[in-house]
């Protein structure tokens, strides 16, 4: 290589310099608590009989979680990926109208946190149910709540997570290309005989991969199994950490991280089989887009099917939740003499602990949603037009910490950032910041990949015409891409804070007094027995994801498809 | 088997007229071409014909069977695609990807109940009618471009329709391609007796193929003949330009047939009128006497070197040279015909 070259050469890395500042600072927020998390349970391993890994395996609660947690999201798999393909297909490939509005409803249930979920199905049904009792129906006081326990927590995953499999299985379907399926109707082949010959077999990577990621968020989920297995101790892995860690402390940190490993080991398992089954696959893959099948006369009886799903994942469970809040106390009836505000002044009006709650998840959520959004932009600049080697391996250190359960990552975060600092001389652990770290480290993803996909989307060339007009690589950065990118970038700070403000997992190990978060508190509330304050707050907190869900599908028409995913 | 027939066949897109009171009868085992420039509604045509579209106006018969029927915009009878017998050849070729050759091959053989030993013999007949018999356990994503499209061919073969549509078939293929696969599709067509429905916007596709094309221009039918009296006797100055070679003059000429022969023509030169005349380059003669043209271009084209001339009024002509001429230069020509047209537009 010339002297002039290697210049040029060292110039162009130069060049790129202020770039690689953001992406070792996500590298590092990613990796330095999953590694710790490692580092600890690597200590664990031992063969004496106190090592906490042969403790761990010893004790007869840690395999009963295993087997509740392999169940229930098993079970919750299941019904997730009937739910998400029958909205998927409906949505993707048939004539139906209006699927925007579909799309969004079924939506609703992924981005409402699962605490209130359950919340709100707990209101819908048992002895003390608002609308129960209202409608003269309610079983009799005293009966069981028929949503605790192993079903009802695999039900409601089974909700919660069903967007999920309609997410990845309507990517599959929206490039299944017109004329295959007009080949098989010309074939000979009705309506039916298309969707069980071409489009399952051609759309199974996507129902896969939805299956693996629903199974992956189910075994991670805290919020649903904490509000229907605690009460009738029914215990998952999630929620046995979550229960060791809240009765013991940090006594118990080494046997927890040993847990968390459990989790990280069966997710990190589900995901490679996953991908084995989708090699297998994805020979399949296909592009062009515009299938589309006639529904004719069964377009009225999927119309109905469709809508009695949203009405009983989303409609009966959310009034119920109105109908609790507006209730002084559980088991009355609903009539104009009981219907009160009081839940409502009592929560905002003399719970101090509301209004911190609230601005702690709000500072939380957009310190987060404004960090990662200034992160993305050179971050998916440099994975996409600078790919090499090592940055794949940065990448997944940034999506790791997403797609692992949400309890290994604070568990992760608590034994890196528990002890005082070095140099600081403070510790993180019970303040806002450790939980800051935790939001950033997990969130990274989801702010990154709007704005990675229409960086990809877009034509290399507007970037090769601005170099060879002279622009360097920040002025390119600034002046070509800040502007072209900011309405995915914007999209993805709204999906994080969208996120983060209804985050439970994370924040309900990491909080200590003064940093509760909403979903903190919701969950605090229910356990402390105030039912209406928690299904208030409930209420407001459903009406802030909708309206932000809203601001978010405003801002899909500028947005290449795909980034809102509840658009067309 | 039986004829196509389409009476004042109407297709609307957001209320403007894609297909426009279109009026067709295809005999029975003919093979026509749709041909036209892109939007001139060739592809709705054909996606109302294979069952696609509905039709807002008008009837589809295929012999005595109605295929669809619309009045104001209502549709009151629609026969689905899988119960027409129609077969189509794609662009894409269409190939479903998770299935091997012989699977695709016998598809429709399969939902009609054929099984075992006869499916079989039936996939490998078709398979070998185009020459791919040993490819039946292939999967599609190894075969080339051409042989995809003989794929395709072989499954359209394999389920006997009756009509046989064909959506730009070669448009994804090389020109060297081209060729080989025209000779298919006459092979195809002359084993099937199907009636063959060819869209194409390359003029010398559909007259290298059809017997009947049908040109259609914003939704309407411009003519419909043969592509030899399409080529000699177009109909409109805008067909005499969009197929072939040649100038369209505007003369004024003396009462007569629309064939306007050599002296007719000659004697009209000098006077500029209204009546569009086309003149193909083939009957444009170097000659001693003659009218004086001045020389524009003069590109190579293997065989001969093709003129662009003016006129003395300036008018440009079409005409070809053995030997090349400078730009500029001035020779005489004698027009030997000419062919009157009707204003399109």
């Amino acid at each position: 290589m010339s002297l002039r070259a290697r210049t040029h050469a060292l110039g162009q890395v130069l060049g790129t310099a202020p770039l690689w500042l953001p992406l070792a600072l996500a590298v590092l927020l990613g990796s330095v608590p999953v590694l710790r998390l490692g580092w600890e349970a690597l200590n664990g391993v031992g063969l004496s009989a106190d090592a906490p890994l042969v403790a761990l395996a010893r004790a007869s609660t840690t395999w009963r979680a295993l087997g509740n947690s392999l169940y229930v999201s098993l079970l919750g798999t299941m019904l997730a990926m009937a739910l998400g393909a029958l909205f998927a297909v409906a949505l993707t490939i048939t004539d139906l109208s209006r699927k925007g509005l579909w799309a969004f409803a079924f939506m609703l249930p992924m981005m409402i946190p699962p605490q209130v979920t359950a919340l709100a199905w707990l209101q819908l049904s048992g002895p003390a149910s608002p609308l129960l009792v209202t409608l003269g129906i309610a079983p009799a006081l005293g009966s069981a709540q028929p949503l605790y326990g192993a079903h009802g927590i695999a039900l409601l995953l089974g909700v919660q997570h069903a967007p999920l499999v309609f997410l990845a299985l309507r990517a599959n379907l929206v490039t299944l290309p017109g004329e295959l399926v007009e080949a098989a109707r010309l074939a000979g082949a009705a309506p039916h005989r298309v969707l069980i010959d071409l489009v399952l077999p051609l759309a199974a990577p996507g129902l896969i991969a939805g299956g693996a990621i629903a199974f992956v968020s189910a075994l991670g989920n805290f919020g649903i199994p904490a509000m229907l297995g605690i009460p009738v101790g029914y215990y998952v892995l999630p929620t046995l950490i979550y229960q060791k860690l809240s009765a013991l402390g940090s006594m118990v940190l080494p046997e927890v991280a040993q847990l968390s490993m459990l989790v990280a080991v069966v997710a990190l398992a589900s995901l490679a089989l996953q991908r084995r089954l989708h090699r297998r696959f994805a020979h399949f893959s296909c592009a062009g887009g515009g299938a589309r099948l006639p529904l004719g006369r069964w377009r009225w009886p999927l119309s109905l099917l469709l809508a009695a799903v949203i009405a009983s994942v989303l409609v009966v469970p959310g009034l119920a939740l109105v109908m609790a809040s507006l209730l002084p106390a559980q088991g009355m009836a609903f009539d104009t003499d009981t219907v009160t505000l009081s839940a409502y002044a009592e929560m905002l009006g003399r719970q101090g602990v509301t209004w911190r709650a609230m601005s702690n998840s709000l500072l939380l959520a957009s310190i987060a949603a404004a960090i990662l959004m200034a992160l993305s932009l050179p971050l998916a600049w440099l994975l996409v037009r600078r790919p090499s080697r090592p940055l794949a391996l940065f990448e997944a250190a940034i999506e790791i910490p997403y797609a692992l359960p949400g309890v290994v990552l604070a568990v992760g975060c608590i034994l890196a950032f528990a002890r005082p600092l070095p140099l600081l001389g403070f510790g993180l652990y019970g303040s806002l910041w450790i939980i800051l770290i935790a939001y950033l480290a997990r969130f990274m993803v989801v702010a990154l990949k709007p704005v990675r996909a229409s960086l990809a989307a877009s034509d290399p060339a507007l970037e090769e015409a601005a170099q060879l007009a002279g622009a360097g690589p920040l002025r390119r950065l600034v002046e070509l891409w800040l502007p072209l990118l900011a309405p995915a970038a914007f999209a993805g700070a709204l999906l994080v804070f969208l996120t983060a403000v209804n985050e439970l997992t994370v924040s309900a190990l990491l909080w200590g007094p003064g940093s509760e978060t909403l979903g903190v508190l919701i969950f605090n509330l229910d356990q402390s027995g105030d039912n209406a304050l928690a299904c208030a707050l409930s209420v407001i907190v459903m009406a802030l994801v909708a309206g932000l869900m809203l601001v978010l599908g405003g801002l899909g028409r500028r947005l290449p498809q795909g980034v809102i995913p509840w658009r067309d | 088997m039986a004829g196509l027939s389409l009476q004042a066949l109407t297709k609307r897109f957001a209320g403007r007229c894609v297909v426009d009171a279109l009026d067709l009868d295809i005999d029975d085992g003919a093979f026509v071409a749709l041909l036209g420039p892109s939007g001139c509604g060739k592809t709705t045509t054909l996606r109302v014909l294979a069952g696609f579209e509905a039709p807002d106006e008008g009837r589809l018969l295929l012999g005595e069977r109605l295929l669809a029927a619309a009045e104001n915009g209502r549709t009151s009878v629609l026969v689905p695609p899988e119960r027409r017998s129609v077969g189509m050849v794609f662009q894409s070729y269409a190939l479903w990807p998770h299935l091997d050759v012989a699977d695709n091959v016998g598809y429709a053989l399969k939902l009609r109940g054929v099984r075992g030993l006869e499916l079989r013999r039936r996939v490998e007949q078709a398979l070998g009618t185009v020459r791919l018999a040993e490819y039946g356990r292939a999967r599609v994503q190894s075969l080339s471009g051409g042989q995809r499209q003989r794929v395709a061919l072989a499954r359209c073969l394999a389920a006997e329709p009756q009509v046989v549509l064909l959506d730009e078939p070669l448009a994804n293929l090389d020109r060297s391609l081209r060729a080989e696969m025209e000779t298919h599709f006459r092979d195809f067509h002359r084993r099937t007796g199907a009636t063959f429905v060819y869209v194409t916007h390359d003029q010398s596709e559909a007259m290298a193929l059809a017997d009947r094309i049908a040109v259609l221009e914003g939704g309407r039918l411009v003519q419909w003949a043969s592509p030899e009296t399409l080529y000699r006797e177009p109909r409109t100055d805008w067909l005499a330009g969009f197929i072939g070679q040649g100038e369209v003059l505007s003369l004024a000429l003396d009462a007569g047939g629309r064939k306007v022969e050599g002296s007719r023509l000659m004697r009209a030169l000098g006077r500029r009128g209204d009546h569009p005349v086309l003149v193909r380059p083939e009957h444009v003669r170097p000659s001693e006497a003659g009218v004086e043209v001045e020389v524009r271009e003069c590109v190579f084209k293997g065989e001969r070197y093709a003129l662009s001339l003016a006129l003395p009024d300036g008018q440009a002509l079409k005409g070809y040279h053995a030997t090349a001429l400078r730009p500029g230069e001035r020779i005489t020509v004698t027009l030997e015909q000419g062919w009157r047209l009707e204003r399109q537009r």
